[in-house]
């Protein structure tokens, strides 16, 4: 199995606090991020989203340091109806960092562990449906 | 990527990822025209996105799945459409907040 990582770095103009929202609380995380969230910010808590495709993504929140520093893990949910081959719920690590600048927040986001042979099951058709519940 | 920039190609390709599907079919999803229709065929079949074949008088419009999952399947889209649908919801709160 290969797998791949990658960092994104984004800037928003928001305080730190505000951001830091975003990946916390079901309630905005949804705004931004799946249909459905149930999150539980501490270590050991639970991270699960749910996609307007169906698709589920469970891991557990490893640490948190409030305003600045969220690290989950992700990965997919079983599911039945998707029988290739992905990266298992938790198995891939998910480390943002919001540093405070001028005028905003700059958002500096890592993804590791994640199971290449995803790029071939849920991630388009995924991508459509966001794209479509955004409009 | 100019080709999904508008929302009626996106619309179309989430109608013909699944299976064929005529061109006057597409046409009557639409409250378009079916020159408009067309043209919006052509551009995602020049851009690889979707395929066209003829049969009989029809023309039937499918996804090409490679081509999908070449410009979608990758974390970078994932997200980089995220963090950007996360700062407008962000700002917009930020603003309000500051008002």
């Amino acid at each position: 199995m290969s797998t791949k990582k990658f960092e994104i770095t984004h800037f928003v103009k928001a305080p730190r606090e505000v951001v830091f929202d975003y990946f916390t609380v079901a309630e905005r995380m949804i705004e931004w991020h799946g249909v459905e969230a149930e999150l539980d910010p501490r270590p050991g808590g639970r991270f699960r989203v749910r996609h307007a495709d169906g698709s589920v993504l469970e891991g557990e929140f490893v640490e948190i340091e409030a305003p600045w520093r969220i690290v989950f893990t992700w990965g997919f949910a079983e599911d039945p109806e998707r029988t290739a081959e992905h990266t298992p719920a938790g198995a891939s690590r998910v480390e943002v960092r919001l540093y405070k600048e001028p005028d905003g927040t700059r958002i500096e986001l890592r993804h590791s562990n994640f199971d290449a042979a995803d790029d071939v099951g849920h991630g388009w058709e995924y991508f459509l449906s966001e794209l479509s519940a955004a409009l | 990527m100019r080709a999904l920039a508008d929302p009626t190609r996106r619309r179309i390709i989430q109608l013909v990822r699944s299976r064929e599907v005529a061109a006057a079919e597409l046409a009557a999803s639409f409250e378009l025209t079916r020159p408009a229709i067309s043209q919006h065929l052509k551009v995602l079949v020049d851009a690889n996105l979707i395929t066209v074949r003829k049969k009989g008088r029809q023309r039937l419009y499918n996804v090409r799945q490679e081509s999908l999952k070449a410009l979608f399947l990758n974390l970078d889209d994932y997200w980089s459409l995220g963090l950007l649908r996360l700062q407008l919801a962000a700002e917009a709160r930020a603003g309000n907040t500051l008002k």
